[in-house]
């Protein structure tokens, strides 16, 4: 089990690597000079020349690649083209915001996902067709930006329950349709793949093995049949972190809260480099860290991984 | 005394896409205490159907029960509300599958496995099933038990897994086990062990078994009576002596044929020509017709009941018996 | 043509294929259907709820928004297909090689594959289309770029299925060159699974527009796109919400019949699923889904 979770750990290690070359790369190839949008059209040839040499933009790309990498690995990521703030310091005070945001979504979700799909799976395999699967095809099929105008319109607009945009004093009201959005957004996937793996299990020579046993029902699902789909819940949940994180950007943008991807897409439209890479690497690391953090779980629920 | 169970005109019907197949059709035969019965046939012949209809867990929702009794010490298997069944279950009728393999669950240690079906029907508390289940498994053979008890599946060979399974199922002391295929799976050393073990324990406990194989070896070693099935239906019931020096319906010589001998000179083997019919598209009258070598008209186009020859010999044939036409 | 009988059978599909065949119809008839041309402002009808002139309403500028939607399915359907078809020629160019070769480009290819398929993928697109600058073909380059890998991913899996099979042994005992055995013998064969994974793709790229659209970084201002008539009507929500509601809907059943569609295909096309098939499950469309293959956004 050592083994296993430390080599999931090692590679992490080009990923991330892998993740800040390719997004280096695509920045570098951004077409027009960044510094003319950041000074505007009629500054002086010199001013600019000044501007670049001073931003490093002069330099062969491989360069300030190296110069990039070595001054991210000792923690510090530049400052914004922009506001001159530490990229950092701003990370720092927005994860907050993103960090409630997802957490409570992946709660909402997790639970209301995988709940909904054992119920589906179960009342499908006693042959009864449930007319909630056709229910989660369709609602894989409505974007996350326009569940959350739905929200703000249902829930701000139509019946004035929670405010509909931006922080106000941070309290959970603020955070409530947003995460809802959110979360509804990502049980759908989560309840769907729930569904098929609780289906599948329920196929299986032991589920009937328990049954054989006579073991009331809630036993052999609960108890027997779960308890094998977790394995693949777990990478379910996994799975949909890269869904919570695309999710969590648009989502942000839509309710204007200022969490990373408020603050990405901002620095994608002022094209503030290090500001956008800052982003990138920090989503990639988070990304990464959780999905450890799912592999340990994984490892835990699945005797076979355990006891090696 | 009357028999432990009785099967009587048993029709299970799968309901799929392509329409209704009938996997077993007008079934009738009984087990008494105490005995082995063999049930043989081909794979999808409707024997494993048959025995998930005695304990009631046939697919859903495809699989349905047609019609007719299924009497377990007299009372009808298929009139019990399902609360009932499940105190059945396990307790006075338990089953072993064929894929030791995929039978256990994977993320329970045998042990657990073993003890839950004991805390079920025993009542007991956690830790007096533990040793129950650690007992149960050094009945069956296991060194080490409680070693063995904690471990996981995955860590076990097959031939022990199919251990374990024959520990849960006697756990409860059933009255009938029904054994669906136990050694298919396994070595042939590891079969012959495993079946010696089933004997053995049956021996002790009084149980009886429902054994169902399409290997007519080990029905000689280990049965009293044969059921031959084919398609889905009952073709030939005999002792087993009887039915190996003499067989009456020409798919069980076939089958007999089929087993590679050593005491007799060396020839070809025998295969019986043709293929199983597709449960969904049954040939018209005797099931067996095009495949069978002494086919006759009526054959083709009536279907022959299966008559009680006398001395516990019963046959569905229009050519060897006096025949009759199956309702 | 077993294919089409099965998939005339199949509910969802049909279901699939008429709204399919719905966006087609409402791309290519766009300026017979729609009641006004798309950029026609009535100034003095701004911010109309639905009713007899406009039947869906009208926007800020007093643009009828039926008419918007109708055109939008053609922004949809273009930057799909064509994203699509870039996609798959590089996702099936390189999964070809990668099955095919095997050795240390199959290593490369599929090393590559694994890295772009750990960005999520719309802030890959994100990336992309800064990288590209705004532009009538950076949509469909940041979409199609994303959406190659998992393609690779496809083909190349039924390409090591297919590699040992006899025909292959005698093509090329027979001589075939490389080329020619990718092209006439390989290509062909994953064709069904490559079908599957476009009409998926269809519903990740129309749903990926969207959400690009409406972050400014899709189709500009004036083109009717789904997406941007989303970011639109945004500020309106308390006095116009048919601005938002209409043009989601839109987006949602486009999405759900590409989805219902690509479903189908897969029950219809793939051995995998039309043999294995057991006789207990009676109903299509289980598990997975066409979300699979690219991104959802």
């Amino acid at each position: 089990m050592t083994r296993y979770l430390s080599r999931r750990l090692f590679l992490m290690v080009p990923l991330l690597l892998g993740v800040s070359l390719i997004t280096f790369i695509l920045l570098y190839l951004v077409p027009g000079d960044p510094v003319h949008s950041l000074v505007g059209e009629r500054a002086s040839p010199e001013t600019i020349e000044n501007i670049r040499r001073e931003l490093g933009l002069d330099l062969p790309v491989h360069v300030r690649y190296s110069r990039w990498l070595g001054r991210t690995l000792r923690g510090d990521l530049g400052r914004s083209w922009v506001t001159h703030r530490p990229v950092r310091e701003s990370l720092v005070t927005r994860f907050p915001v993103t960090l409630r945001l997802s957490v409570l979504a992946f709660t909402f979700s997790s639970v209301l996902g995988v709940s909904l799909g054992i119920v589906v799976a179960v009342r499908e395999d006693r042959g009864i067709d449930h007319p909630a699967h056709r229910l989660l095809i369709a609602g894989q099929s409505v974007p996350v930006i326009y569940l959350c105008l739905l929200f703000m319109y249902v829930f701000g607009v139509w019946m004035g329950v929670a405010p509909i945009s931006g922080l106000g004093d941070g309290s959970l009201r603020h955070f409530l349709l947003p995460a809802g959005a959110l979360g509804l957004y990502t049980a759908v996937p989560k309840a769907r793949m729930t569904r098929s793996a609780m289906l599948e299990v329920l196929r299986q020579d032991y589920v009937r093995t328990a049954r054989a046993k006579g073991l009331p029902e809630g036993a052999v699902i609960w108890r027997h049949a779960l308890r094998n789909a977790m394995v693949t819940v777990v990478t379910v949940l996994g799975s949909g972190l890269s869904n919570l994180l695309v999710g969590s950007v648009l989502t942000e943008t839509v309710f204007g809260l200022p969490g990373i991807g408020k603050l990405q897409i901002d620095a994608v439209w002022a094209r503030d480099f290090p500001v956008v890479m800052g982003c990138f690497i920090f989503q990639a690391l988070v990304l990464s860290l959780c999905n450890f953090v799912v592999d340990l779980a994984y490892a835990w629920v699945n005797p076979r991984i355990r006891l090696e | 005394m009357g028999k432990l169970v009785a099967v009587e005109d048993l029709r299970v019907h799968f309901h799929t896409e392509d329409g209704v197949v009938r996997a077993v059709d007008a079934v009738t035969f009984d087990i008494d205490h105490g005995e082995i019965l063999g049930v043989v046939g081909e794979s999808g012949c409707g024997k494993s159907v048959t025995a998930l209809s005695i304990i009631r867990l046939l697919p859903r929702p495809a699989g349905r029960i047609a019609s007719g009794r299924i009497l377990f010490r007299g009372q009808d298997l298929l009139k019990k509300p399902e609360a009932e069944m499940r105190h059945i279950r396990g307790n006075d009728i338990a089953m072993i599958f064929q894929e030791p393999m995929t039978s256990l669950n994977p993320v329970y240690s045998c042990g657990a496995q073993v003890a839950e079906a004991i805390r079920l029907h025993q009542g007991l508390r956690p830790r007096e099933a533990w040793a129950e289940a650690v007992d149960m498994l050094s009945r069956v053979g296991i060194a080490a038990p409680e070693r063995r008890a904690r471990e996981y599946p995955h860590q076990l060979s097959g031939g022990m897994r199919q251990r374990v399974m024959i520990a849960m199922a006697l756990s409860c002391n059933p009255r009938l086990l029904i054994a669906d295929e136990p050694t298919t799976a396994l070595d042939v050393t590891v079969q012959a062990q495993i079946l010696e073990l089933v004997k053995e324990l049956k021996r002790d406990m009084g149980m009886a078994v429902m054994l169902i194989t399409h290997d007519l070896g080990v029905i000689a070693e280990m049965a009293r009576r044969v059921v031959v099935m084919y398609a889905g239906r009952v073709v030939e019931e005999a002792d087993v002596m009887g039915l190996f020096r003499r067989p009456l319906h020409p798919y069980t010589e076939g089958l007999l044929d089929a087993v590679p001998r050593i005491d007799l000179p060396r020839g070809r083997l025998h295969v019986i020509p043709g293929q199983v019919p597709d449960p969904g598209d049954l040939p018209p009258g005797c099931r067996f017709h095009p495949r069978c070598a002494h086919r006759q008209d009526v054959c083709r186009k009536a279907t022959p009941k299966l008559v009680d020859l006398g001395e516990g010999r019963r046959l569905a044939c229009w050519v060897r018996g006096q025949g009759r036409e199956a309702p | 043509m077993r294919s089409v009988r099965l998939l005339g059978r199949h509910r969802a599909a049909k279901v699939g294929m008429g709204i399919v065949a719905g966006l087609v119809a409402m791309a290519l008839f766009a300026p017979v259907l729609a009641p006004y041309p798309p950029d026609h402002m009535e100034l003095g009808r701004v911010l109309a709820p639905p009713g007899r002139t406009n039947l869906l309403g009208t926007d800020y500028f007093g643009r009828d928004v039926l008419s918007r939607i109708i055109f939008g399915a053609r922004v949809s359907l273009t930057v799909g297909v064509v994203a699509q078809l870039l996609a798959a020629s590089l996702g099936v160019t390189l999964g070809l090689l990668a099955g095919y070769l095997g050795g240390w480009a199959d290593l490369a290819i599929m090393r590559l594959v694994e890295l772009v398929l750990c960005f999520p993928d719309l802030l890959l697109a994100i990336g992309l289309s800064v990288a590209l600058g705004p532009g009538p073909y950076t949509l469909f380059l940041a979409l199609g770029l994303v959406g190659w890998p998992g393609m690779t991913r496809l083909v190349r899996g039924e390409v090591l299925a297919l590699r040992e099979r006899e025909f292959l042994e005698a093509a090329r005992a027979a001589g075939a060159s490389t080329g020619r055995l990718l092209r006439v013998h390989l290509f062909p064969n994953c064709l069904p699974t490559v079908l599957v994974a476009l009409t998926g793709g269809m519903a990740s790229c129309i749903m990926a527009e969207a959400s690009l659209s409406f972050l400014g970084l899709g189709a500009q201002p004036p083109t009717p796109s789904w997406g941007s008539m989303l970011s639109l009507g945004r500020p309106y929500l308390h006095h116009a919400p048919h601005l938002v509601i209409f043009p989601g809907l839109a987006i949602a059943l486009a999405v759900f019949g590409f989805s219902l569609l690509g479903d189908g295909l897969r029950d219809v096309l793939d051995p995998r699923w039309a043999c294995s098939r057991p006789p207990a499950t009676s109903r299509p469309g289980r598990g997975g889904g066409p979300h699979g293959q690219a991104g959802r956004s």
